[in-house]
């Protein structure tokens, strides 16, 4: 009850309760004059990838509130409040695109989306108004888009260094198997695996997309074995998915590493198969309760904090995306405080000038190579291992690193997957 | 070999969670005339009041396949007195009512278990049965058996009981069955509950084998309704056959080949039997 | 008439960016859902007009993207295209009615829709996107159409186009024959008409319209893929149509108008926005399940009345 409350309190039920016009014809002195600035989430708030959008808009309105305690953001040596505005873009690009334009009516600095099918409708529009955006799929980026930057995630590099990892711990796997839904998020996690399998000499045995109306994943499964896999990589499947994915894999007797970018749903897949089968698999996300985690996420002030707000807030709903988008303001915050400004141009040039601090420590502006732009904040990112039912972070692998080295075997899998810059349509 | 025996199985399942849902969907058709695209929700309520018995409240799961099937019932009785007998000369008004409960319910269920809802329900019967390399999981084998057995007596009830014969009569032929001083109204009621209720211990079945969320009613009634057209529309019997056959072909196809192409392939199957054969497998002719 | 054409004109210069471009997806939408009608005077529902849309959108994002054809080459195209497409579906589809034609026509979009989302010549799943805004440069004037504000003339002007073809074709002798279709088929048969050929030329012109509200949306939004035409859009096409009511031909535009617009109000309430809608749609098909045209038909007739003509009346 109190979830629905909340939201008619703000600028939407205006809209709703008709007085739509004397908002927009406000004029923008008055909201010059307010000393807060405004942030945008524009996510999924209903349909299927609402498990994504949801926990994500949260995540950002705990951020802002945590921030506005700590002081709020200093812009050229005034102080601001930030407030979160979300859209439910429905992941659908024309919504996306009509949240945008409904940003720029409301005066939002700076703009967070998932990415993928969401920033195509918005590209445009986003050069036209200068509207400086974030992605967290590093595919996103491009010589076009001159207001995107992937700030946080950078989804799928990991796993060339996912790769590398398995290969150092398991000299002797061979045969490897992957699978993921056929969609972008799917397609180009498997491009990149398979890169990083081709690099450090595995085998691969089986290769397949499933469609994303899939209910049963018994015969994915099945097919996934028929080869004897001793490693099968499930990225990046939905977290419903992996769940039903690792299940099915336990059933029909899979004995090897299992390598998937989030395992969201850990304590599920555990409770559905055992301990000891989880044990050892390969992820990328660390938990926040994790006992180290300030040590590693050097650029995110109090990660424990965050984590046990956000889980007061609204328990059960964590997952990456709650401190993702968060990660993102973070970044935002770090660069408008040193540019003195939230004008996209001057904040782009300042940050391309000194890089802001990434979530996991040092990083460079990077991306000139594979995308054509170095628009993606790209550095170390964490080898998660699971480790008697939880995640414990292994090591930091530095990612434009090993892209350097291995970057024939990834241009070669992009291409066939039609990723390369020159391909997309 | 292996690889062969075990997509049969997968077949057997897959050709049971489609039948269990597709039975009640043709059911309905064939008495009310209604597409009832809120079916997949009344599934997917099944699953959650399962979750919620079993899980939640700690009974055994059979209470919870029960509360499904009542629970289920129960919704669809209220669709049936409520709405759809306001709208009886009106398919097309009914139609859209259905999709307007179907957005009530996913919102309901959004509501009270949250949209990142992991819920999790223990089978009955844990473990793996293990034939040679090929392991089956005994909830499973429970379901394609509950499967049969749900499918056989539904079809006795139909073929010798006095109710089955009354539901029959109307599906077939409303205005004889009028005459024959057979109640539409009751007929309807039953048939709705009837429906809804086997939705409902679907769901409750399938409940510990795939992800319960608001959403999970989508892709289940896209291929029940296929399934009932391949199958005739109103024939039950048809909707159990079709339901094999389809499932059968949709697993084989995606186990060996591709599953976007598998679903490209079985909806021109759909209409290629709606051009050559409207009547389906085993459907009557429809009165125009 | 002219009423909605001021006020229609008028949007972009009292609100920001963010209604126009929602008023530009609501033309659309009344073009598809004009278009639609005429299916449905036949007689026939349809599953299968939303992908027909889809049709002219992605023959558009080719053109476009793969030739660098101008604007109005695409808009031709896409019509073109999307009355190819129905001209080869009508076979099959054609020889069902009622129940059957709908599922049929379901099928038939579906798999055209998965072959979209299967082949990368279409995009894949990810769709055709960079589609540019049309610029017109004729030396002396240049117009971008990439401003929300131009684009939304632009295409309340092609739609108003649309909308005045439609309305002389339903009052032609070819409307009458169409009407007669969908309450006396064995009659019309009787005097002499060959039923499928009539409403096959409806199936197929209503696609063109379908194809031209299709290269609309490719362009308003730069982007195009399979996901925009699934079954729940021609669901919420066939719901529009049929709440605000079929019968007359501002009916359906009424239905999308007041539907689109109070789907939009309900954003504030977010995850929660999709069950008020459900709940509306079952109250007005208890209480007016006729559509709501019914409520604006004394209102209607007035007008027509002083005008001395009956355009808007109902006709059945």
């Amino acid at each position: 009850m109190s979830k629905l409350i909340k939201p008619l309190t703000r600028r939407q039920a205006i809209v709703a309760a008709g007085a739509s016009v004397t908002t927009l014809a406000m004029p923008n002195i008055v909201r010059a004059a307010d000393p807060t600035v405004r942030v945008g989430a524009l996510l999924p708030l209903t349909g299927d990838l609402a498990v994504w959008g949801v926990p994500g808009k949260i995540g950002a309105e705990i951020w802002a509130a945590r921030t506005n305690k700590a002081g709020g953001i200093n812009i050229g040596g005034t102080k601001h409040e930030v407030e979160v505005v979300s859209f439910d873009g429905q992941y659908i690009a024309e919504k996306t695109l009509q949240g945008a334009r409904s940003f720029l009516d409301q005066d939002i600095k700076f703009t967070m989306l998932i990415g993928g099918d969401d920033w195509s409708a918005m590209q445009d529009f986003s050069n036209r108004s200068k509207m400086l955006t974030s992605t967290l799929y590093v595919t996103d980026i491009n010589p076009q888009g001159q207001y995107l930057i992937a700030p946080v995630e950078s989804h799928p590099l990991y796993f060339g260094n996912g790769a590398e990892y398995l290969r150092k711990t398991k000299p002797d796997l061979k045969k490897v198997a992957l699978c993921a839904q056929d969609d972008t998020t799917g397609r180009v996690a498997c491009a990149y695996w398979r890169a990083g399998f081709d690099a450090h000499g595995f085998e691969i045995v089986a290769d397949q997309y499933f469609d994303a109306a899939t209910t049963d994943f018994a015969p994915v499964v099945s097919s996934l074995l028929a080869g004897k896999p001793e490693a099968v990589s499930l990225d990046t499947a939905y977290p419903s998915f992996a769940l039903l994915l690792v299940e099915q894999l336990f059933i029909q007797g899979f004995k090897g590493v299992i390598l998937h970018a989030g395992l969201e749903l850990l304590p599920d897949m555990i409770k559905q198969t055992s301990k000891e089968f989880m044990e050892g698999s390969i992820t990328f996300f660390p938990r926040f309760d994790d006992p180290n985690i300030s040590k590693f996420a050097v650029g995110y002030p109090d990660p424990s904090g965050f984590y046990d707000e956000y889980n007061k807030t609204d328990p059960g709903s964590w997952n990456n995306t709650s401190w993702e988008f968060p990660a993102c303001l973070e970044v935002w915050k770090d660069a408008v405080e040193k540019a003195g400004t939230t004008d996209s141009d001057a904040l782009l040039a300042s940050m391309q000038a000194s890089a802001p601090a990434h979530m996991f420590g040092k990083a460079v502006w990077w991306g000139k190579d594979l995308f054509g732009v170095d628009n993606a904040l790209v550095g170390q990112w964490p080898i998660v291992v699971v480790k008697d039912g939880k995640v414990d972070i292994v090591e930091l692998g530095d990612q434009a690193a090993w892209y350097d080295a291995n970057r024939d075997h990834v241009i070669k899998r992009f291409e066939e997957e039609k990723l390369l810059p020159h391909q997309k349509g | 070999m292996q690889f062969l025996i075990e997509t049969l199985v997968n077949s057997a399942m897959a050709s049971a969670a489609t039948a269990l849902v597709a039975v009640g969907l043709a059911l309905i058709f064939g008495i009310m005339r209604i597409e009832n695209f809120a079916h997949g929700e009344l599934y997917m309520v099944g699953a959650y009041l399962t979750w919620y018995l079993s899980t939640d409240l700690e009974f055994p799961y059979w209470i919870g396949l029960i509360g499904a099937a009542i629970g289920a019932g129960f919704i669809g009785a209220i669709m049936e007195l409520l709405l759809f007998r306001r709208l009886r000369s009106n398919p097309i008004g009914c139609l859209i009512i259905t999709v307007g409960v179907l957005l009530v319910l996913q919102t309901a269920a959004i509501w009270l278990g949250g949209i990142n809802s992991t819920l999790l329900v223990e089978p009955p019967f844990t473990g793996v049965a293990r034939i040679g390399e090929i392991a089956i999981p005994w909830h499973r084998l429970f379901v394609i058996g509950a499967a049969v057995i749900i499918m056989i007596g539904l079809m006795a009830m139909l073929r010798f009981s006095k109710f089955g014969w009354s539901l029959r009569a109307v599906a077939q032929d409303r205005d004889a069955s009028l005459l024959q001083g057979i109640s539409i109204n009751r007929a309807s009621l039953a048939a709705m509950m009837l429906s809804a209720g086997l939705a409902g211990i679907a769901g409750a079945l399938m409940a510990p084998l795939v992800r319960i969320g608001p959403f999970m009613g989508q892709p289940v009634i896209m291929t029940a309704f296929i399934v009932i057209i391949i199958g005739g529309i109103g024939s039950m019997e048809g909707a159990v056959i079709a339901s094999i056959l389809y499932a059968t072909f949709i697993t084989f196809v995606s186990s060996y080949y591709d599953s976007t192409w598998a679903s490209i392939a079985g909806l021109c199957i759909m209409l290629l039997v709606l051009v050559f054969m409207p009547r389906g497998i085993a459907g009557k002719v429809e009165k125009v | 008439m002219i009423v909605a054409l001021i006020a229609a004109v008028s949007i972009p210069s009292i609100a920001g960016d963010y209604y126009i471009s929602f008023a530009t997806e609501i033309t659309i939408v009344i073009l598809l859902l004009s278009s639609y009608r005429i299916v449905v005077l036949t007689g026939e529902w349809s599953f299968a007009h939303v992908v027909l849309q889809g049709v002219g959108a992605y023959t558009a994002a080719l053109c476009a993207k793969k030739l660098g054809a101008p604007f109005p080459l695409s808009l031709m195209m896409g019509a073109l295209a999307t009355a190819s497409v129905a001209a080869i579906l009508s076979v099959p589809l054609l020889r069902m009615k009622g129940f059957y034609f709908l599922m049929g026509s379901f099928a038939a979009a579906e798999a055209i829709r998965l072959l979209w989302r299967k082949l990368q010549f279409f995009g894949g799943t990810r769709g055709i996107s960079g589609i540019k805004a049309p610029y017109f440069d004729f030396g002396w004037l240049t117009v971008d159409f990439g401003s929300t504000a131009n684009f939304y003339y632009l295409s309340v002007s092609i739609v108003a186009f649309c909308l005045f073809v439609m309305w002389r074709l339903e009052n032609s002798r070819l409307g009458n024959i169409w009407r007669a279709l969908a309450q006396q088929d064995t009659l019309a048969q009787s005097v002499g008409i060959n039923t499928r050929a009539y409403r096959r030329i409806a199936f197929i012109v209503s696609a063109a319209f379908a194809g031209v509200a299709g290269v609309l949306l490719a362009y308003a939004f730069g982007t195009v893929s399979a996901n925009r035409f699934n079954l729940t859009f021609a669901l919420y096409l066939m719901i529009w149509s049929i709440v605000g009511g079929v019968r007359t031909f501002y009916g359906v535009i009424l239905g999308g108008i007041l539907l689109m617009v109070f789907d939009e109000s309900l954003r504030f309430a977010e995850e929660y926005r999709q069950g008020a809608y459900g709940l509306v749609l079952i109250a007005i098909m208890l209480f007016w399940p006729q559509g709501l045209e019914r409520l604006f038909e004394p209102i209607a007739a007035a007008i027509s009345g002083i005008k001395g003509k009956d355009n808007l009346g109902p006709r059945n």
